[in-house]
């Protein structure tokens, strides 16, 4: 084995990487098992924290309006963005289309967040979970687009062709050939935009309203965290990550099963 | 007694400024192998396109089996396209892909799989039956794609560079293969290719095209040996081309003399590589010129003739048994002749 | 026929972007050129005063800091980051993504739950000061939190696995025939780094830096949970603006010129690249070639 001293420190290098990506969030998941709750003293293994949690309305709440959030925004842009991925695919390349489809994933939240407010109070709409969903969906139809759009950029077009050649009519064609071709692309697009929508907080915060009915996890997590360190988001955190980690693990898989 | 079948009448298909296909007009006759053969950017992929109904001519009809079908959507057409990339659905498995274009024509139950059966042996593929198209060599995907098309009986099968993309050995075998599964079928098959190598092998009649329009259109034979054209000639195979006079029994060549030649007229006389005979002796009539160098090409040999007077040097192609082959040596003195009735006197 | 088939499929998309995003845009520019009114309102009366109060000292000064955090955060980034890209670039094929998927996995939990990590690091009372005390390193808790230097460790940590992926996709490109051909004249590991493969990878560097000083410059969670307040940025001005000083217009002038500053930088960034690519080009690597 040959030593190449600049090899073995740039490996040591990524290996100190991963030590700070994750170290901090190793402390939490450990932490959340700590039955003193407190970061120094550890006490013995519990599960109480996560108990806590379920007795608490107030989580369980936010994190049920966080969830029809999610779903409801994803479900808009899933639809929306693949159409607007196959039109955008179809035509000739328009940088202006381009632009337009980047400026809401490179928008700065805040910027996103206070327009659309101002535009809603100008509307006079009723703020809520409802607000937040069209605002979710901006930048989700965005995500989809781009995502959808890079596996039609695979797809062979003239498998379209042969299918109506050999016969099939356009719908026909969409169903059985284009859609399930497509599929694993959109639902990849549609777990990121889940997975956006449900992690999303500054554009939930400025357009959920004043009502404490439409408090959604995220914004949960941060009154929580304002309030000071508890064990109970260290419970929260442990969930979070798990569930995150869960999501993406499935869409790397369809990501593999499509290419 | 052969029989019309597929009529293109004036075509003309224009993209903007471009026109791809040119008042173009040709006959593909029933159970016929016919070759649409010219360079890229020829028309000749556009030509197939507007006969599988997938673009729209701006001038022109198309007639198959004396019905107009100009105005017939591509997916009403009793005529199948076999695609350059072979096209075959990825998520579907073989049969289903093959089974597809039957589905469509309302062919259920039995009737289907024994008909996907019959167009999966027809191509030797029945083995891979349950197989993805990602899981296939590109000659199997070659194979499933024509029993695809086959399976629907076209009235004609158009064929898209269908060897285009297997490797040299491969697409000599699928050239065999091909031209059996034409004759044993009876379906007349439309092949576009840029290979001419490719057309003269497979097809009874060729087209040669250059710039939408038909340069020359013949057997393969008679497109070998007789070109009508500059073009003609330069496109299919190796090609020398002398400038000088055609002067009834001749031809005349400043600084050279007189070469032999047909009768006829034109202004360039064109001669096949492997229609030169090249000695070592001198001989009456004969061309004296040096060989520039040689190559052997397992069966050939390749020589390059310099001829003082001529831009570019002759060259020759001998059987690598010629007796002279083995001995060709870089500045050697030769003699350069051919049969007058071997040469061909173009005009341009 | 094919026209109105596409004009289907992007009505609703454009129909959407148009309506919730480039109006909402429109509004609050036309806002920013609005006085504020007596009870929080909007008081329309052109004025470019918002634009004018932008460059008081007041503001001037947490722009400056914004811009320095942001600055540093994306240097430190850079630094970290480019190591490790080059690592993973380097590393056998086969293992390339799974480490590329390592790095990647903790963005995707919570941002918050990220921030709040640190707070349970860094605190007074928190593991890394409790572990230096008990120790007997220190007597006295460190300042680690609230203040300039957690603002911008948190920001490293939540987007050096970008530029990671920025770098190694601008790296992996290069494949490997490049390298070999300098060793091979004879050039040694640090000049093909400092001569081929640096000047190669600078489009990847100047997406990752601008991709890190956009999302930095903008943001609100971190200087908010980390900084407590003592160090706000761009976006914490914009936030107080909008939901305390309830003055709108002026949170929508800072909110314009922030969308500016970006704008400029990705322009910057988009000119770079593509001179990059010509000159890249020209040197006989195709611009779009695989891996």
């Amino acid at each position: 084995m040959r030593t190449d001293p600049i090899r073995l420190w740039l490996n040591a290098h990524l290996g100190l990487v991963y030590v700070f990506l994750y170290v901090p969030i190793l402390v939490l998941i450990v932490l959340s098992f700590n039955k003193s709750g407190l970061p120094t003293t550890w006490t013995g293994f519990s599960t109480e924290w996560y108990g806590k949690l379920a007795g608490n309305p107030k989580i369980l709440a936010a994190a049920g309006n966080s969830l029809i959030v999610a779903v409801a925004s994803t479900l808009i842009s899933t639809f929306i963005g693949t159409l607007l991925a196959m039109g955008m695919e179809e035509g000739k390349p328009n940088p202006y289309l381009d632009a337009l489809v980047a400026a809401p994933m490179i928008i700065p939240d805040i910027v996103l967040a206070i327009a659309l407010l101002s535009f809603y109070t100008l509307l006079n709409m009723s703020l809520g979970l409802q607000s937040i969903v069209l605002s979710h969906a901006v930048f989700n139809i965005a995500f989809v687009c781009t995502v959808v759009r890079t596996r039609l950029k695979n797809f062979d077009r003239s498998i379209v062709e042969a299918s109506i050649d050999l016969g099939a009519s356009e719908v026909t064609t969409f169903r059985r050939v284009t859609l399930p071709v497509i599929a694993p692309g959109v639902i990849a697009a549609a777990l990121l935009s889940f997975t956006l929508s449900i992690d999303e907080f500054i554009i939930a915060y400025f357009t959920a309203g004043a009502g404490q009915g439409s408090t959604t996890f995220p914004m949960q997590i941060y009154a929580m965290i304002r309030f000071g360190v508890t064990p109970e988001i260290n419970a929260i955190a442990t969930i979070v990550i798990g569930f995150s980690f869960l999501l993406v693990l499935l869409s790397q898989r369809l990501n593999r099963e499509a290419a | 007694m052969t029989r019309s079948l597929l009529e293109i009448q004036g075509i003309t298909k224009r993209f903007g400024p471009v026109t791809a296909v040119d008042k173009l007009s040709l006959t593909v006759n029933d159970g016929e192998f016919f070759a649409i053969l010219g360079p890229s950017g020829c028309g000749k992929t556009t030509l197939l396109r507007v006969v599988a109904g997938f673009e729209t001519p701006d001038e022109g009809r198309v007639v198959l089996a004396g019905a107009d079908i100009t105005e017939l959507k591509a997916n009403r057409r009793p005529v199948n396209l076999m695609f350059q990339s072979y096209a075959l659905f990825p998520h579907m498995s073989v049969a289903g892909n093959v089974a597809y274009g039957l589905e469509m024509e309302g062919v259920r139950g039995a009737e289907l799989g024994r008909r996907v059966d019959e167009a999966l042996a027809l191509v030797r593929m029945s083995d891979y039956a349950r197989r993805k198209p990602g899981q296939l060599s590109g000659g199997q995907k070659q194979r499933v794609a024509l029993a695809r098309a086959l399976v629907k009986r076209p009235k004609v099968l158009l064929l898209d560079e269908p060897l285009g993309a297997l490797d040299r050995k491969l697409r000599e075998q699928m050239q065999i293969e091909l031209k059996k599964l034409q004759q044993d079928s009876g379906i007349a098959f439309v092949v576009v290719t840029h290979d001419q190598e490719e057309a003269l092998t497979l097809a009874d009649r060729i087209a040669l095209l250059d710039r939408g329009r038909i340069v020359q259109l013949d057997t393969p034979r008679a497109l070998y040996d007789r070109p009508a054209s500059r073009f003609a000639a330069d496109f299919i195979g190796l090609m020398n081309f002398v400038e000088g006079t055609a002067n009834g029994t001749g031809f005349t060549v400043k600084n050279i003399g007189t070469l032999p030649a047909p009768a006829g007229s034109g202004s360039l006389l064109a001669i096949r590589p492997e229609r030169v005979r090249l000695s070592d002796q001198a001989e009456s009539g004969a061309i004296a010129g040096q060989i520039e160098g040689a190559a052997f090409l397992g069966q050939d040999v390749i020589a390059h003739v310099a001829v003082p007077g001529l831009e570019r040097p002759i060259i020759a192609r001998l059987a690598a048994g010629h007796a002279l082959a083995a001995r060709l040596a870089r500045g050697q003195n030769v003699w350069l002749s051919w049969q007058a009735d071997q040469a061909v006197l173009l005009q341009d | 026929m094919n026209l109105s088939r596409r004009t289907i499929l992007l009505a609703p998309g454009l129909g959407y972007l148009a309506l919730f995003l480039v109006l909402p845009c429109l509004i609050i520019f036309a806002y920013s050129l609005f006085e504020r009114g007596t009870y929080g309102g909007i008081d329309y009366t052109l004025t470019a005063g918002n634009y004018l109060r932008a460059g008081s000292s007041l503001f001037a000064r947490i722009f400056l800091d914004s811009v320095r955090i942001a600055g540093t955060a994306t240097l430190v980034a850079l630094l970290i980051g480019y190591p490790a890209a080059y690592a993973i670039a380097a590393a056998p094929r086969n293992r390339q993504m799974a480490l590329l998927v390592l790095v990647m996995l903790p963005f995707w939990s919570n941002y918050l739950i990220r921030t709040y990590a640190w707070i349970v690091l860094l605190n007074n009372e928190g593991l890394i000061n409790r572990g230096l005390e008990s120790m007997g390193v220190i007597q006295e808790p460190l300042p680690l939190l609230y203040n300039e230097f957690a603002v911008v460790l948190g920001l490293v940590y939540n987007y050096v696995p970008f530029v990671i992926l920025a770098l190694y996709s601008s790296i992996s490109r290069l494949g490997p025939e490049l390298r070999e051909a300098s060793f091979d004249l004879g050039g040694s590991s640090w000049t093909t780094f400092r001569r081929v493969t640096l000047p190669l990878t600078v489009p990847g560097i100047a997406a990752g830096a601008v991709f890190v000083f956009v999302l930095s410059i903008g943001n609100f969670v971190t200087p908010d949970l980390l900084g407590g307040g003592q160090r706000p940025m761009l976006g914490n001005l914009i936030y107080s603006q909008y939901l305390s000083a309830r003055d709108w217009p002026m949170g929508s002038a800072l909110g314009f010129i922030l969308v500016l500053i970006m704008l400029a930088l990705l322009f910057g960034q988009a000119v770079f690249a593509h001179r990059a690519a010509g000159e890249v080009e020209a040197r006989g690597v195709p611009a779009g070639a695989p891996r």
